[in-house]
């Protein structure tokens, strides 16, 4: 084989590096041979990429499917869309619908979460609530007041503010061990009154902190206040704030210094 | 419903063309030749070429040939450098390609008819060697080489393998580089003198 013409295909395929392609350019201008070679070569190329091309073209070509042009995948994909767009409205009532009840949707493992009647024994008790339309066989429509609409009536400010310091809250581990006050239930109690708090559930809460004071014990005495506080200024702002003076003006409470910066907060 | 997903939820409801979110990649991905972007195109266009097709009549095997040619030219003009992106979606540009080659087909098959009526047009661009008819030649071309010329030619420029890959794959009977480009430059010549062979005989243009 002449020199250059195994040089053919790397030259038309640009495989050749500069010098090698100067070289071959010099020697292509005056060789008649060579160029019928290289043109020869070059068309057969030509064709051959264009076959190529063609044949994945068509591999990747969208065909029409029954009369329609969607690929298969995209039925599937709009089914799931669809099946989405249906079922998260859904699920959004539903779940809006045991918000609504005031009542938590889990209850907690030691069956300490207050019954409704503790939630109606407290909702009784408080003073500016104003009195909704009791629902009766006469009036089936009616509905009957509930914790949540409460909430929204109330002061934004309050909430907002309580809010914060709610969440910022833990679990309680007092870490007494060894001490005879130490009382295990009284503990799970405040634990889910944080959960009722979290949750804007203040009368479950309540509920629950009241039966914490009712035993009377020393050790919880002063966080069970500071979280009824938090509770009331959930569920009934003026009534809250009574009380949260009642800590801030108590010098020897360990939570005056956040009652006084909650109340700041408020002004 | 697509239209609706990829306007308001800016969701691409084909996934071929997540991978181009904007003219400039598909673009560049067609110019790469890339499987994805020859789909994400060809899903594009699918449904307004296969409607002026029936528009006009065409059986289902010529609008798929259409639908392919469409493309085809499209890579081609990228290719030359003849097609210059101005901002436009690059589907609407191949859309017109096939309104103009069906809108030329309808003409010609009309002319004797009503060939004063109709607006008179320039001929539409031809894919070229990479027109189905020019496809078939070129595999009737193969189909004379021996069995190992066209293990060879068809490794290198309808499969892209690379001649270092041949070798470590043992995909021929060569060990060495240099003697599989010989051996490929021989039945290149082979087959580009068959081809002047059919050129003479009137078989190829």
């Amino acid at each position: 084989m002449a020199p250059y013409y195994d040089k053919i295909e790397d030259y038309l395929n640009g495989e050749l590096d500069d010098a090698a392609r100067r070289d071959f350019e010099t020697v292509l201008q005056s060789d008649t041979d060579l160029q019928t070679a290289v043109a020869r070569q070059s068309e057969v190329i030509e064709r051959l990429r264009a076959s190529r091309l063609r044949q994945k073209i068509k591999a990747n070509m969208v065909r029409p499917v029954s009369g329609r042009v969607w690929p298969a995948h995209l039925y599937s994909r709009l089914l799931i869309d669809f099946a989405a767009l249906v079922l998260l409205p859904v699920a959004f009532y539903f779940w809006f619908r045991h918000q609504d009840k005031g009542i938590p949707v889990n209850s907690t493992p030691d069956g300490q979460t207050p019954t409704p009647q503790d939630i109606r024994k407290v909702e009784e008790k408080t003073p500016v609530a104003e009195q909704q339309p009791q629902a009766s066989p006469q009036n089936p429509s009616t509905k009957q007041s509930t914790p949540d609409i409460e909430l929204l009536t109330a002061d934004l400010t309050v909430r907002t503010a309580c809010a914060e310091v709610v969440n910022r809250l833990e679990r309680v581990d007092f870490n007494v061990m060894g001490d005879a006050r130490k009382d295990t239930t009284l503990e799970n109690k405040l634990n889910e009154a944080v959960f009722f708090l979290k949750s804007q559930k203040p009368a479950g809460a309540i509920a629950l902190l009241e039966t914490v004071r009712a035993a009377d014990n020393p050790l919880y005495q002063e966080y069970a206040q500071w979280l009824e506080v938090l509770a009331w200024l959930l569920r009934d702002p003026g009534q809250g704030k009574i009380r949260l003076e009642t800590i801030a003006t108590d010098l020897a409470h360990p939570y005056r210094t956040d009652a006084i910066r909650l109340q700041r907060r408020l002004k | 419903m697509a239209r609706i997903f990829d306007r308001f939820f800016n969701y691409s409801a084909n996934p071929s063309c997540r991978q181009y979110p904007n003219a400039t990649l598909l673009i560049e991905g067609l110019q790469k030749e890339e499987g994805a972007a020859i789909h994400c195109l060809s899903v594009k266009i699918a449904a307004p070429v296969f409607r002026i097709g029936r528009g006009y009549g065409l059986p289902e095997e010529d609008i798929e040939e259409l639908h392919c040619d469409c493309i085809l030219l499209f890579m081609e003009k990228i290719r030359t450098g003849k097609y210059e992106y101005r901002g436009n979606e690059p589907s609407t540009y191949v859309i017109e390609i096939a309104k103009r080659r069906v809108h030329h087909y309808a003409r010609l098959n009309r002319q004797h008819q009503t060939a004063q009526l109709l607006p008179s047009t320039d001929p539409p661009d031809e894919p070229g060697y990479g027109s189905q008819e020019q496809v078939e030649l070129l595999a009737g071309l193969l189909d004379q080489l021996d069995e190992n010329c066209r293990n060879l030619i068809r490794l290198k420029y309808l499969e892209g393998w690379r001649d270092k890959q041949v070798i470590a794959e043992k995909k021929t009977q060569y060990t060495t580089e240099n003697a599989l480009k010989t051996h490929r430059y021989n039945c290149m010549k082979k087959l580009g003198e068959i081809g002047e062979r059919w050129k003479k005989m009137g078989k190829m243009v």
